[in-house]
């Protein structure tokens, strides 16, 4: 499975660390980072939305600036993961295509953890698909 | 302060605690549901805070469902909104700080009313600290959805709601 990654500077450390840790579980890695957050988180969207990968992980300092411009795309859904409940939940129920790690907040074992349960869950379909029918007509 | 709060089925107790924390909190307080635990769909209380603090109705959002996840995206998809969907006090500060962050949202199942109270009180004294470059990000950011029916629709789901009536959506 390939995977997009992107982080601004403050965020290349943990995104290194990551990306390392889950290419050599076997995931294609394919890095998009820019120093400007805006730019990384974007390039990651777009590798979804036109390249046709299926997950991305975008790293900075809290996770919110990722989630903001993320989840303002037609048909994204972007979660800011703390914690191991979150980084599995948000495959089954939201369909989550991007994560967002905050390296100020979230250590680097912990991150992947996160990052590994992210994209290795499936989701589940069935009910929850009206909640993302409706997410899809928001925006 | 006037702080508009929603959440789904799964935490609808989580969010009457923080509800009644904010009003001894001395803010008024308006709950656009869910009222119960009768399964619903979170998108429909996210859209309604959003809208609220979009709008000018409220000055502050806060959204609630079991991992916060699913809700904090439906209040980001209204045009206006910058929803922060958190863990701990650090992250909420850092929100507001920022990214003038106007939704403040947690997983009702991720974390206790403890954590919850902590992380609301803290959002809600920070204040944004601008600079050219933050002012310049926000701007982006804002700037991203385009003039949509999102925010004056009221009616915006009810084809998939009557879907979900008939049956469609099924596990």
């Amino acid at each position: 499975m390939k995977v997009a990654i992107a982080a601004n500077g403050v965020g290349e450390k943990l995104k290194n660390v990551v990306k390392a840790y889950l290419a050599e579980k076997g995931y294609e890695m394919v890095d998009l980072s820019d120093d400007d957050i805006f730019t990384a988180t974007m390039n990651v969207v777009n590798a979804i939305k036109k390249d046709g990968i299926t997950r991305g992980i975008v790293v900075d300092d809290y996770g919110v600036a990722p989630f903001m411009i993320a989840s303002k795309n037609h048909g994204i859904v972007c979660a800011p993961t703390y914690e191991d409940y979150t980084s599995s939940m948000t495959r089954h129920h939201n369909s989550t295509q991007i994560i967002a790690l905050g390296a100020n907040i979230t250590a680097e074992v912990l991150s992947c953890q996160l990052a590994e349960n992210f994209v290795k869950t499936e989701y589940d379909g069935g009910r929850h698909q009206i909640r993302i029918d409706m997410l899809n007509r928001e925006l | 302060m006037k702080i508009a709060i929603g959440c789904d089925h799964i935490v609808t107790d989580v969010k009457i605690k923080a509800a009644e924390f904010l009003k001894k909190q001395g803010h008024e307080v308006i709950d656009v549901g869910t009222y119960d635990f009768i399964r619903t769909h979170y998108p429909i209380y996210g859209r309604k805070v959003g809208k609220m603090v979009a709008t000018g109705q409220a000055d502050l959002g806060v959204c609630i469902c079991g991992t916060g996840i699913g809700i904090n995206n439906g209040a980001q998809k209204v045009k206006g909104v910058r929803a922060a969907c958190v863990t701990d006090v650090q992250t909420a500060v850092a929100a507001k700080e920022n990214l003038n962050a106007n939704v403040i949202g947690c997983g009702g199942r991720v974390i206790g009313i403890g954590s919850i109270e902590f992380m609301l009180e803290a959002f809600l004294k920070a204040e944004y600290k601008p600079t050219p470059e933050k002012d310049a990000l926000i701007k982006r950011i804002d700037e991203m959805i385009p003039d949509n029916d999102c925010i004056e629709n009221d009616h915006l789901f009810d084809e998939y709601l009557k879907k979900w009536d008939e049956g469609f959506y099924h596990d």
